[in-house]
């Protein structure tokens, strides 16, 4: 038999009502989507749209008021789904008396376990998100929000779940954190993973998505392939390295013999997150004991905010 | 594979979570609960316990320091330690599951593989153990205290017992501070109820001289000479014309009153269920006041039952038997009669001699009995029999014997009321008299000296000696105490059972909580606790009222269900209207049930019934606690602590399904 499709929603519609009933706020109108799996996918929106509304009915946290959903095959919120999914909640939404080890064995046990196992993976994921062993014995009223992050996500992954749902996952992290938490992403993906993300930070999206759907006003306004709807067909870009002077005319009456227009001929910027990263590296490679040198050459990498 | 069906807007809840459970989810969301609440820092809550219970027992100086002082403390150590589990029970049960929505904790867990029903048993779970692990530690801290507390008290009882023996007024008090001194005042008892008893026997002095076959009884005490006339043709004869009935009295006036006429009510009393008149006819009657001439001989005229009635003519009953009731109508007049005392005269002159003597009426021996003070005879005694208590069972020592009295003496005038008590040794026919004073609904221990008796049979007589006053008297009224088990055993039971009091409170808070607001939830479970308290009160006062207003049960179980099945049906989601047209049906199916029951009156303890299981569905949370039972020593049988748990197992369970109920159908992120 075919696997399902990870997530499938027909018509999936959310209208919140006030005390006496009345109709208040259409947050999700008529939503169809399907997930392949093993890519990513993510709902892009401005604050309201309908993105964390679409995550908590495939989570069951609530109920629609018509259209259907259906995730690994199954309703939303049944256990049966739930033992096959991760969610990391758009803050980390985690009991703060408890230490981080001791959240993650918790929800281990709830996904029933057995002791051995549940030290071994506890232990595993702390390492993968990169909490060392003070932090893992603190409270997590005590905990950064970078940190907090961190253990949330550990908690996503407890259970090596097929599909994860992840509101918001660079939301309160550093550029490092960041740049952590997408080739963590990226990592999981390459180990068969399915996941559904939720941001309105553009550049994040771009950079991990193999596919985006754009929410507005609780309706679908577009969806697709990232490339193929960011592509500008009528403008071409050429980027070289090595280019003389005379080389860089030769090239610019070429186009403009040809009959092309010319929009900007300048050499390029790079990202500020790049030369951050680059900086903060240098740093952290001159003064080895000072902190965190970001992810690991290695995979999969650690993820932080640079508080931890 | 088959595949469930999809969450669709039509049936969202139904499929949301399973109802499956296992003890491992369980028991991590117990733990977690029970973290919580240690990491509140709850157990501040212990030693300010402690200070408490000793401040408030300290506090108290009006106990006797022998006697009472230990009682009291056990007491106020109990009380603490209940108020103790309903802060722990109420505050925190409601406030965790709020909490966890309000910070979208709740959220993390709902997405794991947890059903409602394990959300909602390992809050309660982890609830029960916080309260215990509260209550253990306040517990043994009381049990210190109260060990402390005994044995100062040990020492005084010594010191008064040097100071007392010379000069002591009152024999039992020696007999007391003796046992105080030689057994301490740790002590748990068991008891042993009279084999038969109280059974009224009349003391009747010297005017009343013994005569065989006679039975007498006493004015204003409610008791009666019956007779059953149903062999005899008065129903016959009275269908036929007038009919008298001739009785033959004997009425000994008080020596107070040596002249008065002797008032006496003679009365049918028809058999339960019959309709007391005929539909829309005229009430027959039934009951005539006569006086007892000075020859003792009394005619009382009777008609047949459809006969027009008429002020001191007795209408026969139409149906059953014929119960023929004289009661006597003031104080201290003693009437009786013999063998031969009734004769039926027809219409035409016929006579029909009823052979046999009457009998006590059954309304005078029933359960409860209350005695009636008078200071000279006649008077009324209470018979307890013991007969069956082996010397084996007293115990082997010179220590004084107990006898436990818990009676419910009620004064009129407010004056002190007197109680004679008369030991009697039918074997040898020897006896002790004891005067005491009873309180109301106080527990006394009286002490019987083994000189005296020390098994075989026993009679205990009691006697009202102040005039006027009453003393009320149960089966168990009159106890013999002997001494048995450790305190600490019996004192653990009892923090046992006020744990499981706690965790019914705290189930019952999770409930609540599962779609309430924290301080709403905290409503609901007072609301609970007192209705469950009150709960007896409200029907007894219902109950009392009812003659004047006939409504007034039926009002209170409406206001009650209407509050829970509210309460319930909007923790599960149910509309308004259905809850609404749910109690109207319900109630108006229990009063049409409850009034047509009252109406046909045989049905009347049914009805009762239904009101108090059925109507007013309260459970009574005060059953929880030791109450008195452990403040006076008394041993708690392990079947009773059983009997609690179960109790509270069956509730915790209604409450942890109900909350499962209320959760699935909770959208906890809307």
């Amino acid at each position: 038999m075919v696997d399902p499709q990870p997530v499938v929603t027909q018509g999936l519609t959310k209208i919140y009502k006030d005390f006496w009933g009345r109709q208040k706020v259409h947050a999700l109108v008529g939503l169809d989507l399907s997930l392949e799996r093993g890519e990513i996918f993510g709902l892009l929106g401005p604050n309201g749209s309908g993105k964390s509304t679409t995550i908590k009915l495939l989570l069951g946290l609530i109920f629609p008021t018509s259209g259907r959903a259906d995730v690994l095959g199954h309703p939303p919120g049944t256990p049966a789904v739930n033992q096959r999914i991760g969610y990391l909640p758009e803050e980390s939404y985690l009991h703060r008396f408890l230490t981080g080890e001791e959240t993650v064995d918790f929800y281990g046990r709830l996904f029933g376990l057995p002791r051995r196992e549940r030290r071994r993976r506890t232990a595993e994921l702390l390492d993968l998100v990169g909490l060392d062993r003070r932090a893992r014995a603190r409270q997590l009223r005590e905990y950064s929000k970078g940190m907090s992050r961190r253990i949330g996500l550990a908690q996503a992954l407890v259970n090596d779940p097929e599909l994860l749902l992840l509101d918001e996952p660079t939301s309160g992290l550093d550029p490092i954190g960041t740049r952590e938490m997408k080739d963590l992403i990226l990592h999981l993906k390459s180990e068969g993973k399915t996941i559904l993300l939720s941001s309105h930070l553009l550049a994040d999206v771009q950079d991990v998505c193999d596919r985006i759907g754009i929410l507005a006003r609780g309706e679908l306004r577009e969806i697709g392939r990232v490339r193929d709807l960011l592509l500008v067909r009528d403008v071409f870009q050429l980027r070289a390295t090595h280019v003389t002077p005379e080389a860089r005319e030769a090239i610019l009456a070429a186009v403009r013999s040809a009959g092309a227009g010319i929009l900007a001929a300048e050499h390029p910027t790079t990202t500020l997150e790049d030369l951050f990263l680059r900086v903060i590296r240098a740093d952290a490679e001159a003064r080895p004991s000072s902190g965190r040198t970001g992810p690991p050459a290695s995979s999969p990498p650690a993820v932080g905010d640079g508080h931890g | 594979m088959a595949m469930d069906k999809p969450a669709t807007a039509a049936e969202p809840s139904a499929v949301r979570h399973r109802s499956r459970w296992t003890p491992g989810r369980v028991w991590a969301l117990a733990l977690v609960t029970f973290r919580q609440g240690v990491r509140m820092r709850l157990w501040v809550l212990v030693p300010l316990a402690i200070l408490v219970l000793i401040f408030a027992d300290l506090s108290s100086a009006r106990f006797d320091p022998v006697f009472e002082a230990v009682p009291a403390a056990i007491s106020t150590s109990l009380l603490v330690m209940a108020i103790l589990a309903v802060i722990v029970g109420v505050f925190f049960s409601t406030y965790s599951m709020p909490a966890e929505v309000e910070t979208k904790v709740i959220y993390s867990v709902v997405t794991k593989p947890v059903s409602s029903a394990e959300i909602v048993m390992g809050k309660a779970l982890g609830m029960s153990l916080l309260v215990l692990a509260v209550l253990a530690p306040v517990g043994c801290g009381a049990y210190a205290y109260i060990l402390v507390r005994a044995a100062t008290m040990q020492s005084v009882a010594v010191r008064r017992l040097d100071e007392a023996r010379p000069h002591a007024a009152y024999p039992a008090d020696l007999n007391a501070l003796e046992a105080v001194v030689r057994t301490g005042p740790l002590q748990t008892y068991r008891y042993y109820a009279a084999d038969s008893g109280p059974t009224i026997e009349i003391f009747r002095g010297a005017e009343a001289p013994e005569k065989p076959g006679f039975v007498w009884i006493l004015g204003e005490t409610g008791m009666r000479l019956a007779w059953n006339l149903g062999a005899t043709p008065l129903r016959e004869w009275a269908s036929a014309g007038p009919v008298r009935l001739r009785l033959a009295l004997d009425a000994k006036p008080p020596p107070e009153a040596p002249d008065t006429p002797t008032q006496v009510q003679v009365s049918f009393e028809p058999p339960l269920g019959l309709p007391l008149r005929e539909e829309g006819g005229p009430m027959p009657v039934y009951r005539a006041m006569l006086d007892v001439p000075a020859s003792g001989e009394l005619e009382v005229p009777v008609a047949a039952p459809g006969a027009r009635p008429v002020q001191g003519v007795l209408n026969v009953p139409d149906e059953g038997d014929i119960v023929l009731e004289v009661m006597a109508m003031q104080a201290g007049r003693l009437v009786g009669a013999g063998p031969g005392a009734i004769r039926v005269v027809g219409p035409g002159g016929q006579e029909f001699a009823v052979k046999d003597g009457p009998e006590r009426s059954a309304a005078a021996e029933r359960r409860r009995v209350t005695l009636v003070g008078r200071s000279r005879p006649p008077r009324q005694v209470a018979v307890f029999r013991f007969n069956h208590v082996r010397e084996s069972v007293l115990g082997a020592g010179d220590v004084p014997l107990e006898a436990a009295f818990s009676l419910d003496a009620f004064s009129p005038a407010l004056a002190q009321t007197t109680a004679e008590l008369v030991l009697v040794r039918p074997d040898t026919g020897e006896r002790k008299t004891i005067p005491f004073t009873p309180e109301s609904r106080h527990s006394t221990i009286l002490y019987i000296d083994r000189s005296f008796w020390h098994g075989g049979p026993l009679e205990v007589r009691l006697q009202c000696l102040t005039d006027e006053d009453f003393i009320g008297l149960l089966p168990e009224s009159v106890r013999l105490r002997l001494g048995g088990g450790p305190f600490a055993l019996n004192f653990a039971k009892g923090i046992l059972r006020v744990w499981f009091f706690g965790t019914v409170v705290a189930a019952v808070g999770v409930l609540m909580s599962m779609r309430l607001a924290w301080f709403v939830s905290i409503l609901a479970v007072m609301v609970f606790l007192l209705v469950g308290i009150a709960r007896d009160f409200l029907l007894g006062w219902a109950f009392h009222l009812l003659p004047h207003v006939p409504a007034l049960p039926f009002v209170v179980s409406v206001l009650l269900l209407g509050l829970f099945g509210g309460l319930v049906g909007r923790l599960l989601g149910i509309r308004t209207v259905f809850i609404a047209g749910g109690i109207v049906l319900w109630c108006g199916a229990s009063g049409f049930w409850y009034y047509s029951a009252r109406a046909r009156l045989h049905l009347a303890p049914l009805a009762q019934s239904l009101l108090e299981h059925v109507v007013l569905p309260v459970p009574e949370v005060t059953a929880f606690l030791p109450g008195e039972s452990i403040n006076v020593g008394r041993v708690m049988p392990l079947a009773e602590v059983l009997g609690s748990f179960g109790w509270a197992l069956a509730l915790a369970a209604v409450a942890v399904f109900l909350g499962a109920m209320a959760l699935k159908r909770r959208e906890v992120a809307a």
